[in-house]
């Protein structure tokens, strides 16, 4: 995908590009490309708040707002009990995708990190449009995929939701993360010229003859500090190896149909009647 | 009194009686005003909103006090702040013995667990007599391992706290008038301060600007615009700036050696196309993205282009010294995670609020320098903060805490280190040896006022001062001041203004003149200042209420809507700010929230604020909506039932507090008349804009507003009664007022402080006249009968304190018995001393005389040698004063450290007398100018003769409207046995009183027909004459007055000593040296300069020019040029001192002095 389409975005929309992925239990993955639906993409993160919102206010914000009236009620299913929703949001991608293929660019792979919650995506680079193939193989290495980085962040409250038969469904959506372009390949570069360069014209110091102090230190000696916070995270996020997951596409047809099988298996009973609820309110 | 209210009724109802004083006469405390009947108003009478809203006032203040700030915050860190100092540092490991743990559980101040009633304290009246520490065991409850065992210890006292008197912890806490009374306690005193080593302290409240919060700034001169936020969290303080340079914005920090580019700090948090940092920073607005855009090239001129790369970058720059060394990137991470915008921390890999945090500064930035309006102003109330006595004490704690968990522990490790120990070692061995940090280092801060914080590398001195017990008013001035950081001596005009956002928050007229004016305020009446309170559940509310995490929204939407900050951090953004601001509201007014907690919205920055954070001043208001008060007549019927409290008007949501801030977003009416459907609040009262020290002016809105200032400064100067315990007090300097009486002309305030039961001054007669030349300046003429009769009549108590040491040879001080004559009477130096060497109480003390008879062992170093004679030297106390005094108290106790702590009280009684200063609650201060005989001044038809004349001179100029009023109302009040009241835009009509006075047979203008006292004629003029309020100052000729004719010179130069105390000479200085000389005085200036003060006689050698003596010059060995001639003996010493650095002075001298 070319970096350069991100610089016509009609930035008036509102919508933003969000792909809904949910990765079962026991590790394969289906998907289902963001802007397949109307529906789905309203249900998606904007909207939810403001559901939620109104769910607990329900009546009591409903009277007030004289000027925004009731025009439909829906049932409303909570599902998902073993679903794992993840929302990766494609931060730089333009707002309005039409129909042609190189602004659908397919997902040749996909990397995550169970501890540190890294995901990775590799895009294969459009290499039709704005595309400077020579400077790509002298410079870059030949660099032909374009590498999507974000950490995804627990979340609590946020549900995805869609309409069938005037039911609308929650699923919680479990993390949350952006992907932002992710220039490995500038760094292997830069790193293989730091090492070029290191070798190349050795310093001054490591050719002379040094005298190696050694001294003996308990494990646990306090002196010797633990990394701790922000760089423990991001050494354990380095050490740690990345799974390969397998991307799949169109499989919301079939997430929503175990949705529905499932909601139609149990219905939410509410634990209080509605007048114990808005004497809690009060 | 009740009668001459009907009486007076009954006169004023030909009128239509608009004047009235409904509820208004108290004597008693806030109980009375709330009680059904009082003083003819019955709960039947109609209640009207407009005027009885003003209930609230003494509602309030029964609920929050004077001093309630304090107290407030006090608590809030016995009860909170402490469990958190303790939960934050509450493990200790070993390094030795990795098995090892030793954790607090629980912390309490002055009560065991065991007991359900808190520790017995030595009452504050004890403590400031026995010069001791008001003070509570600190108990911990602690686990730790012993062996393999775990054990729980509770109750082990880990120090002493200072006890803030009146906070909850206090033993004065919910006691009674009785118990007070029994606890030599007065019942009107605030509270608020603490008692150390005897002294009675208060923590000022400090002002500052507020802290994690963006502050932007614009250089026009230098063009640099600058956003700073100095980070503060519990380990450290710093502050970050992002600042334009040339146009373009970097981001500067202390602890990283140069600028970082704006856009390399952002790749280094994450934010790495240049697409996104466009939208996070600019949005979608054109203009910003042009003046952002040349930090693109920056950024590409260093070559950073992904995130790694510029973490490296910044990892280069970083230049903080750590003990581990880190690899460029990983200092790269710290430095973003960690150093940067300190109070944001980044334990995992999400950067991104950190991100959003730095870019909103640039974005910041980018907008003052688009529209240079769009700046802060730092000198704006709302973006203060006020540190109060809990918070100080609260990082003091937490300080020596940590300094006493570090000693503890490497105490352990001491002995954990021991690898063969006999036992199994028990932790709380080493506990006590340290106990007494803690105890002795908040002591100490507390009464030297040196607040040093070794983790912020803080040292702060002047931060507790001593309670002022000049007069009552000058305590509870003491008690509401707030002192700002700011230097004093530069000349700078915007933080001494006065600010519109200080409208009923500070008071507008209590302020100090000269170099403090306007850096030291004071608090408005009703006023609270908020503690911190919890920010998570306010987020998830946030959420709850429809604000869209910032962790879900993408870059490209994120300035479309209105961001949601709180305590500064942006965490959503909402797109219906009002209804989301309302919703916020209407849950604060149920209670469901905080009613501290503030939320506005500022549309310049689209922004929805909301602060959590302590040390916000806030105030109650009522709440109106659609034109309509919330509060009726109905509720202040109950209110005045007692079947309300204030706290209930906040639960009902008819009252609540607005901070600053949203105060800013409010519109709010003064009076009910003002009301419409766009006001959205109404004022309770309209004078509580001045603070408990202005209130006490009447009629302050019809001064000149410097006036009022000036009574602020003089009311606290003014003697009168302190205290109910103000006779069993032993201060080091007290002033009473010996018949206080209260004004005639009061105001509300007056009565809400209680300065009518503890007032300081007198109603004078005054009569504005000219007489006998001696009242030119503002120079007071005194009625001699009017002071035989006891008008402006104190007395001062003046302490000293002997302890009786004891010596490491077992030797001591002791007190010697009196001294005897051949007729077995007491010798004219011991005449006051009783059989016990101490003065007896009640006898005249002259100058010279002991009143302790101390002695000092002579040998009190070298074992006791067995010859018991001659052992002791006297150093008995003699007292030396040009007026004698009489002995008021003798109290020998035994202080903390077990020495004989001796004191003795002594008192003066002075009648006033010529050079004493008086002053009118007005701001205008006289001396008194001449005393005169009864009979000699003016007397009016009703044979009323004046206590004071005063010179009309005094009035022009001044412009204190005031201060006539005052006359006329007090007049009228005296003619009518009422208490008039003069309170601030309201108080008794002019127009009322001048009825009264017309009723009465008076001018109604206050003007009185008097006959001369000398001549019997009848004066040309009409006098204006009734009686005004007078204030005595404390400054009183008998302190001031000094003269010399020879006396102790100094040693070093023989020149007089200086300054009275010393029984020092006049100076003639260096001004009046310039006047001699012009005026040609060449003898006096000999004789004033020399001859009266270090004359000298000195040999001079003529021949090598330098000094001898006795004849004879050293130099040349020989006395054949020896001249003898005066010189100043500073001028010998220069010499001498030059020869001294090796530069020969030499004296050629003239014919004249040779023989």
């Amino acid at each position: 995908m070319a970096s350069n389409k991100l610089f016509v975005t009609e930035e008036e929309d509102e919508e933003d590009n969000i792909s809904l992925e949910k990765v079962d239990q026991d590790g394969d993955i289906t998907m289902r490309e963001a802007g397949a639906g109307e529906a789905t993409t309203e249900a998606t993160a904007e909207a939810k708040p403001h559901k939620i919102g109104k769910s607990k206010h329900h009546r009591a914000t409903i009277d007030s707002d004289e000027d925004d009236p009731v025009v439909e009620e829906f049932p409303i299913n909570i599902a998902g009990n073993d679903e794992q929703l993840h929302v990766l949001q494609f931060a730089s991608k333009p707002k309005v995708v039409g129909k042609k293929s190189a602004e659908h660019p397919i997902v040749a792979d996909a990397r995550f990190k169970t501890k540190s919650h890294i995901w990775e995506l590799d895009i294969p680079l459009d290499e039709e449009a704005f595309f400077n193939k020579a400077k790509a193989e002298d410079n870059w290495n030949g660099v032909t995929f374009q590498t999507l980085k974000g950490v995804s962040v627990d979340n609590e409250g946020q549900y995805a939701a869609f309409v069938a038969d005037k039911q609308l469904y929650l699923v919680p959506v479990k993390t949350i993360s952006q992907m932002k372009p992710y220039f490995k390949y500038i760094d292997a570069v830069t790193q293989q010229n730091r090492k070029e360069e290191s070798n190349r014209n050795p310093s001054a110091a490591s050719q002379r003859a040094q005298v190696v102090t050694m001294s003996v230190k308990s494990v646990n000696d306090p002196s010797q500090n633990r990394l701790t916070g922000s760089l423990l995270a991001h050494k354990v996020a380095d050490e740690e190896p990345a799974r390969d997951m397998e991307w799949t596409e169109g499989t919301f047809e079939q997430f929503r149909d175990t949705i529905l099988k499932d909601c139609s298996q149990h219905i939410l009973k509410p634990v209080e009647n509605e007048d114990k609820y808005l004497s809690k309110l009060l | 009194m009740v009668d001459g209210t009907n009486k007076r009724k009954r006169t004023a109802s030909s009128r239509g009686a608009e004047h009235d004083h409904r509820g208004l006469v108290t004597d008693d405390t806030f109980d009375e005003l709330l009680k059904p009947v009082y003083k003819g108003k019955k709960m039947t009478d109609q209640i009207n909103t407009a005027e009885d809203k003003w209930h609230l006032l003494p509602a309030f203040l029964k609920v929050k006090g004077l001093v309630k700030q304090h107290l407030d915050s006090f608590n809030y860190f016995v009860d909170v702040d402490l469990k958190k100092i303790i939960k934050a540092n509450e493990l200790i490991l070993s390094d030795v013995d990795p098995e090892f743990y030793l954790k607090y559980v629980d912390i309490r101040i002055g009560k065991r667990s065991t007991s359900s009633a808190n520790d017995h304290l030595t009452p504050p009246h004890e403590c400031r007599l026995r010069d001791m520490t008001y003070s509570a065991p600190i108990y911990v409850d602690i686990e730790y391992t012993r062996g393999r065992n775990i054990i729980m210890h509770k109750d082990v006292e880990i120090g002493r706290m200072p006890i803030m008197l009146r906070s909850n912890k206090c033993i004065l806490s919910e006691t009674n008038e009785r118990e007070m009374a029994r606890l030599n306690e007065c019942p009107l005193d605030p509270g608020g301060y603490f008692i150390v080593n005897g002294t009675e302290k208060v923590i000022l409240v400090q002002e500052q600007l507020s802290k994690n919060r963006i502050i932007v700034e614009a250089d026009e001169k230098k063009g640099i615009v600058q956003a700073s936020v100095t980070s503060s969290t519990h380990e450290r303080k710093s502050k970050t700036y992002v600042i334009t340079k040339n146009d373009k914005i970097y981001l500067k920090h202390n602890s990283i050696a140069e600028e970082i580019p704006i856009v390399i700090v952002l790749r280094a948090c994450g934010i790495v196309s240049d697409l996104e940092i466009m939208q996070v920073v600019c949005g979608n607005d054109s203009s910003y993205q042009d003046i952002f855009a040349v930090n693109f090239e920056e950024a590409s001129k260093l070559n950073v282009y992904t995130q790694q790369q510029a973490l490296e970058h910044i990892g280069t720059k970083v230049k903080t010294m750590r003990r581990q060394k880190l690899s460029t990137l990983q200092e790269g991470i710290e430095a973003i995670a960690t150093t940067v915008v300190a109070h944001l921390t980044v334990e995992a890999l999400d950067f991104r609020e950190k991100a959003l945090y730095m870019a909103m500064m640039a974005r910041r930035v980018v907008m003052a320098m688009y529209n240079p309006k769009m700046v802060d102003d730092r000198d704006y109330v709302g973006n203060k903060r006020l540190e109060l006595a809990g918070q100080l004490i609260s990082l003091l704690f937490e300080d020596l805490f940590k300094k006493f968990n570090h000693d503890f522990k490497t105490s352990i490790d001491k002995v954990l280190k021991k690898p063969n120990r006999a036992m199994e070692y028990d932790a709380l061995l080493s506990i006590n040896v340290h106990s007494n940090n803690i105890t002795s280092g908040l002591n100490r801060a507390i009464s030297t006022g040196n607040w040093s914080l070794k983790r912020f590398k803080m040292e702060r001195a002047g931060v507790t001062h001593v309670l002022s017990r000049l007069s009552y008013i000058s305590a509870l001035g003491m008690m509401t001041r707030i002192s700002s950081q700011f230097e004093k001596s530069r000349k700078v005009s915007g933080p001494r203004a006065l600010q519109p956002s200080q409208f009923g928050m500070l008071c507008t007229a209590d302020t100090p003149e000269g170099e403090a004016c306007g850096l030291v305020k004071n608090l408005a009446l009703m006023t609270h200042i908020t503690t911190d309170d919890e920010e998570e559940p306010i987020k998830k509310l946030c959420y709850i209420l429809g604000v869209e995490d910032i962790t879900v929204i993408d870059s490209a939407s994120l300035h479309l809507n209105y961001g949601v900050y709180l305590n500064g951090t942006l965490v959503g953004i909402t797109r219906f700010p009002n209804r989301f601001v309302h919703q916020f509201r209407s849950l604060r007014r149920t209670g469901k929230i905080s009613e501290f907690i503030s939320i506005y919205i500022n549309s310049h920055q689209h922004a929805v604020h909301i602060a959590t954070d302590g040390g916000r001043i806030c105030r109650p208001l009522i709440i109106v909506t659609a034109g309509k008060s919330h509060v009726t007549a109905d509720h202040l019927r109950k209110l005045l039932d007692g079947e309300l409290v204030f706290d209930d008007f906040l639960k009902l949501g008819l009252v609540e507090y607005l901070d600053v801030n949203e105060e800013n977003d409010s519109f709010i009416a003064l009076y009910e008349k003002d009301l419409e459907p766009a006001i959205t609040h109404m004022e309770i009262e309209p004078f509580t804009i001045l603070g408990a020290v202005a209130g006490l002016i009447p009629y302050p809105h019809h001064n000149q507003s410097p006036r009022n200032t000036y009574q602020c400064a003089m009311g606290k100067q003014a003697i009168g009664a302190i205290a109910y315990n103000q006779f069993k007090r032993i201060d080091t300097l007290l002033y009473l007022m010996t018949y206080p009486q209260q004004p005639m002309v009061k105001s509300k305030t007056i009565e809400l402080i209680n300065y009518d039961k503890l007032p300081a001054g007198q109603n004078a007669t005054v009569a504005v006249m000219s007489y006998s030349g001696y009242d030119i300046e503002d120079a007071l003429v005194l009625n001699k009968s009017s002071i035989d009769r006891g008008f402006g009549r104190c007395e001062t108590r003046r302490k000293t304190t002997t302890v009786l040491k004891r010596y490491p040879n077992h030797t001591q001080d002791i007190i010697g018995g009196m001294r005897v004559d051949e007729n077995n009477e007491r010798i004219w130096q011991h005449e006051a001393l009783g059989p016990d060497g101490l003065g007896e109480v009640g006898m005249k003390l002259n100058s010279g005389q002991v009143y302790i008879n101390k002695s000092v062992p002579t040998n009190s170093t070298e074992p006791f040698s067995g010859n018991t004679e001659a052992q002791y030297r006297e150093t008995p106390v003699i007292y030396r004063a040009p007026e004698s005094s009489h002995i008021d108290q003798v109290m020998m106790s035994v202080s903390d450290n077990d020495q004989a702590l001796i004191k003795v009280l002594l008192r003066q009684s002075r009648r006033p007398e010529l050079g004493d200063k008086f002053s009118s609650r007005h701001g205008q201060k006289g001396v008194c100018g001449i005393i005169v005989q009864q009979e000699d001044m003016p007397f009016s038809d009703q044979g009323v003769v004046p206590d004071i004349i005063m010179n009309p001179h005094g009035f022009p100029s001044r412009m204190t409207v005031g201060k006539m009023i005052e006359l006329v109302s007090g007049k009228a009040g005296v003619l009518n046995g009422t208490l008039e009241y003069g309170t601030c835009f309201g108080g008794s009509k002019l127009e009322d009183m001048s009825k009264i006075l017309v009723d009465q047979g008076f001018n109604y203008s206050g003007k009185d027909m008097l006959y001369s006292g000398v001549t019997g004629e009848c004066l040309q003029a009409y006098i204006f004459f009734g009686p005004i309020y007078y204030q005595k100052l404390k400054h009183m000729v008998l302190d001031k007055m000094h003269a010399r004719a020879r006396g102790p010179r100094a040693v070093l130069t023989r020149q007089p000593t200086e300054g009275r105390s010393r029984d020092g000479g006049l100076r003639l200085g260096e001004m009046e040296r310039d006047c001699v000389i012009a005026y040609g005085a060449s003898q006096l200036l000999l004789e004033r300069l020399m001859i009266s003060s270090d004359a000298f006689e000195v040999d001079v050698c003529n021949k090598c020019g330098l000094m001898g003596y006795s004849g004879w010059c050293t130099t040349c060995k020989s006395a054949e040029n020896v001249i003898k001639m005066t010189i100043p003996y500073a001028a010998k010493l220069l010499f001498q001192e030059l020869l001294s650095m090796n530069i020969a002075p030499r004296l050629r001298l003239d014919e004249i002095f040779e023989e």
